[in-house]
C-alpha cells in the first residue's frame, strides 16, 4: 500500500536578511500560519516550482513535512524545522525575528 | 603582534571591493546563488538555520583591544550585540544581512581583520597554543612560524581548491594545548640533533565522522625547510586526495588508506624534486616576522608579589580563581590569565558587545593591549603583572567574567548545534547549560578536579567531543534529539579518542547521565589527586558503564 501523503509547505531563506521564510497563497513569508499546505504531491512540486522561479527573493527553497488538516496551521514533524519557525531556544540576545521585511508581499 | 603591511592593506580592500560587486551583482539577479554560493563562503559568509553567518578570522587567536572594540561595534551596529567565539580561535556573528556584510568587511579591514579563508576548500587559520610566546614551558615561540604560513596560504593559487578544507595547528611546547595530534598537519616545535630549531610534523589527524590521531611523518624538520616540506605535502594531498566522496576527502583518509610509510614516500620523493633556494627566502622572512613578536617592555620584578600573595590569603573567591585560571610565564613577576566565557547556565564562547569591550579595557590597563581567544573559546590574557592580578580580577568579577572555572567540568566546549548551525542534527548549547547549571557549585566543581566536556551537534565534531574527557554527540533520532556519550577522549600529547559508552540519552536525560559518572569517578578515583582521565585510562571507560546506565 502506497504510504499516506504527508503533507507540505515550501521554505527557504530570504535572500536579503536570511531569515526563514515560507509560501504562502499571497507570496512569501515569515509567518509559517499563512504558508500555503500542499495535500497532494503534484501541489507541492506545484509550490516548490514556484518558489524555485523567485530567486531574487528565496535562496535554497524546499518542501517541508509538516502536520496540517485542511484550516488549520502547519506545524513541522521534524525538530530541525520546529527551531526554524521559533528561532534559536538559547540566548537572551536571539528575539525572533522581525518579520522577514514584509518584503515577501 | 603581526601588523599588516601596506600589500596585505591592499589585497584585503581589493578583496572587499570585489566582494560588494559580488552582492550588488547577486541582488540584482546578474549571478544566481549557485554562483554566488561559492564566492560568498570564500569571504566567510554561510547561510544558516535562521540567517546568515559570518566568520571571521583571528590568526592563531592573536587580537588586540581595538580589534577588540571594532569587533564590539560590528556586534552592535549590524548584528544582534554579540558574537561567538569558535572552537578554532575565530569570531561568529549570526545575524548579518547579506546587503551589510561588505561594509562589516570593510569596517574589519579598518583593524586589520578580514574574513578571507574562514570557509571553503583551502588552507584555514592556523590555530596555536592560546599562551604561544608567555608559557614558561615552552621550548620556541610558536607565533612567527604561524604566521609565516599564514601569509604562504593566504589566496596560495596552487592550494584554493583542495579536495577538501585543511587545518594546521602548531605548539611551541612539549605540553600540546593546541590539538596538534587532530589536524590535517601538526607542527610540534622540537630540537634537533644540534640543538638547532626544527619541527616535528604530524599528518592526518582529524576529528569529524571518522576520527583519526594524526601520525608523525618527520621526527625532525629543519626550520628553514617548512614551507618546502609542507608544500609537497598539500601536492601529494592536491593530486592523490580523494575528490569523488566528500566524507573521504580528508588528508587523514589518504593517509589511512595510502598507509604511513607510503605516504611518507610520496612527500620525500615530491619534496625531493624542491630546489633548495627558497629556504633562503623562507628563513629570511621568518625572521622579518619575528621582530613583530620580541619580548615585550617587561620589567624586571621578583617572581613572588606580595600584593598577589596578600590578596590571595585575604579572598578565597580570588585564591580560587587565581589557582584556576593563571599559567606560568615564561617572565619572573608576570602571569598569564585565562578568562573564562562559560557562566553558568550560559551559552559557551558567547561574548556581547559589553563583554568586548570590558575585555578591551581591561587588556589596555593589564595585559598591553593584547588578548588571545583560546581554542576552548575562552579568552586569555597573556602578560599581566603578578602585582595587578587582583585588580583584574576585581574588574573582571564585577563584569561577571571573573568565574575560577579554567579546566573544570563547567569550561565546556560547545558548538552552536541545531540552535544556529544548518548541518546539525541536535543542539549542543542547552545541553552545556543544564550540565553547567547542575554543577554550579564551585565547590563541587573544583573537588571533581580537571574535567573536560566536549559536545559537538552533529558527527562533524566542531565541538571536538572525541577529545573530551566526557564527550557528548548530538544526533537525530526517529525526529528527537538524542545524545550518545563517550568517555576518555584526550586533546594533548597523550592524545586519545574516547570510546563510546553505550546507548544514548535523551535531551533531558544527558545532564543527569554525566552526573552519575562524576560521582562514580568520585567513588573509585585513587585519591584526590587522580584525575578523571587518569581513572578513566586505570580502569577502563567500561568501568563506568554501570553507574551512567543505573535507572536508564
Amino acid at each position: 500500500m502506497a504510504k499516506a501523503f504527508s503533507p507540505k509547505i515550501v521554505s527557504a531563506n530570504d535572500l536579503m536578511s536570511g531569515y526563514t521564510i515560507y509560501l504562502g497563497d499571497a507570496g512569501w513569508t515569515s509567518d509559517i500560519a499563512d504558508a500555503e499546505i500542499a495535500h497532494d504531491q503534484a501541489t507541492a512540486d506545484t509550490l516548490l516550482a514556484a518558489a524555485e522561479r523567485q530567486p531574487e527573493i528565496a535562496v535554497g527553497p524546499y518542501l517541508v513535512d509538516v502536520t496540517g488538516h485542511l484550516g488549520s496551521d502547519p506545524a513541522p514533524t521534524k525538530y530541525r524545522e520546529v527551531i526554524r519557525v521559533s528561532g534559536p531556544t538559547v540566548g537572551a540576545l536571539n528575539k525572533l525575528p522581525e518579520a522577514a521585511e514584509q518584503r515577501a508581499a | 603582534m603581526y601588523r599588516y603591511d601596506e600589500f596585505d592593506e591592499s589585497m584585503v580592500r581589493a578583496r572587499v571591493a570585489e566582494f560588494r560587486g559580488q552582492v550588488q551583482r547577486r541582488v540584482d539577479g546578474s549571478l544566481t546563488e549557485d554562483e554566488f554560493k561559492p564566492l560568498r563562503l570564500m569571504n566567510g559568509l554561510y547561510l544558516q538555520l535562521h540567517a546568515y553567518m559570518l566568520r571571521v578570522a583571528i590568526p592563531y587567536g592573536a587580537l588586540s583591544s581595538d580589534q577588540m572594540r571594532q569587533l564590539a561595534m560590528i556586534a552592535e551596529r549590524y548584528d544582534r550585540g554579540y558574537g561567538h567565539l569558535t572552537t578554532r580561535q575565530n569570531i561568529q556573528y549570526n545575524w548579518p544581512k547579506l546587503p551589510e556584510v561588505p561594509d562589516i568587511l570593510d569596517d574589519l579591514a579598518d583593524v586589520q581583520m578580514h574574513a578571507i579563508q574562514t570557509s571553503g576548500n583551502c588552507i584555514r587559520n592556523v590555530t596555536s597554543d592560546p599562551f604561544a610566546g608567555v608559557a614558561a614551558d615552552e621550548l620556541e615561540d610558536p607565533r612567527p612560524t604561524a604566521e609565516l604560513i599564514r601569509q604562504w596560504s593566504t589566496f596560495h593559487p596552487e592550494f584554493s581548491f583542495l579536495p577538501r578544507k585543511f587545518k594546521i595547528a602548531i605548539t611551541g611546547s612539549p605540553n600540546d594545548r593546541a590539538a596538534v595530534y587532530f589536524h590535517d598537519i601538526g607542527l610540534r616545535m622540537v630540537a634537533g640533533p644540534d640543538d638547532d630549531a626544527g619541527y616535528e610534523v604530524i599528518v592526518g589527524g582529524g576529528q569529524g565522522r571518522t576520527p583519526m590521531i594524526g601520525k608523525v611523518v618527520r621526527d625532525f624538520l629543519p626550520r628553514e625547510e617548512l614551507l618546502g616540506y609542507l608544500e609537497a605535502i598539500m601536492r601529494v594531498y592536491n593530486l592523490y586526495g580523494r575528490r569523488d566522496n566528500k566524507y573521504k576527502a580528508r588528508i587523514k583518509i589518504l593517509v589511512h588508506e595510502l598507509g604511513l610509510e607510503a605516504f611518507k614516500d610520496e612527500v620525500e620523493a615530491e619534496y625531493s624534486r624542491k630546489p633548495d633556494a627558497d629556504n633562503a627566502l623562507a628563513e629570511a622572512e621568518l625572521q622579518r616576522i619575528e621582530t613583530y613578536f620580541a619580548p615585550k617592555d617587561y620589567e624586571t620584578r621578583p617572581d613572588r608579589s606580595e600584593i598577589f600573595e596578600v590578596a590571595r590569603h585575604n579572598d578565597p573567591a580570588f585564591a580560587a580563581w587565581a589557582d584556576q585560571n593563571l599559567f606560568s610565564h615564561k617572565v619572573e613577576g608576570y602571569a598569564a590569565a585565562t578568562i573564562t566565557i562559560k557562566r553558568v547556565g550560559g551559552e559557551p564562547g558567547d561574548v556581547t558587545a559589553d563583554d568586548m569591550r570590558t575585555l578591551a579595557d581591561l587588556a589596555d590597563r593589564f595585559s598591553f593591549g593584547e588578548m588571545r581567544v583560546s581554542h576552548e573559546q575562552n579568552i586569555v590574557f597573556s602578560d599581566v603583572r603578578k602585582d595587578d592580578l587582583y585588580d583584574l580580577w576585581k574588574a573582571l568579577a564585577k563584569a561577571e567574567l571573573g568565574d575560577a572555572n579554567k579546566g573544570l567540568i563547567t569550561d565546556i566546549i560547545a558548538c552552536p548545534g541545531l540552535d544556529y548551525c544548518a548541518l546539525a542534527t541536535a543542539r549542543s548549547i542547552p545541553i552545556a547549560q543544564k550540565i553547567s547549571t547542575a554543577f554550579a557549585d564551585p565547590i563541587r566543581q573544583r573537588d571533581i578536579g580537571p574535567l573536560s566536556i566536549k559536545i559537538s551537534g552533529c558527527i562533524n565534531a566542531c565541538g571536538h567531543h572525541h577529545v573530551g574527557h566526557i564527550g557528548i554527540l548530538g544526533l537525530d533520532k526517529a525526529g528527537e534529539e538524542f545524545y550518545q556519550i563517550t568517555l576518555g577522549g584526550d586533546a594533548t600529547e597523550t592524545a586519545a579518542l574516547g570510546e563510546r559508552a553505550g546507548p544514548g540519552f535523551s535531551s533531558d536525560e544527558v545532564a543527569g547521565a554525566i552526573e552519575r559518572v562524576v560521582d562514580h569517578y568520585l567513588d573509585v578515583r585513587d585519591g584526590e589527586d587522580e584525575t578523571f582521565l587518569e581513572t578513566c585510562r586505570r580502569l577502563g571507560p567500561d568501568a563506568f558503564k554501570e553507574a551512567l546506565y543505573a535507572a536508564h
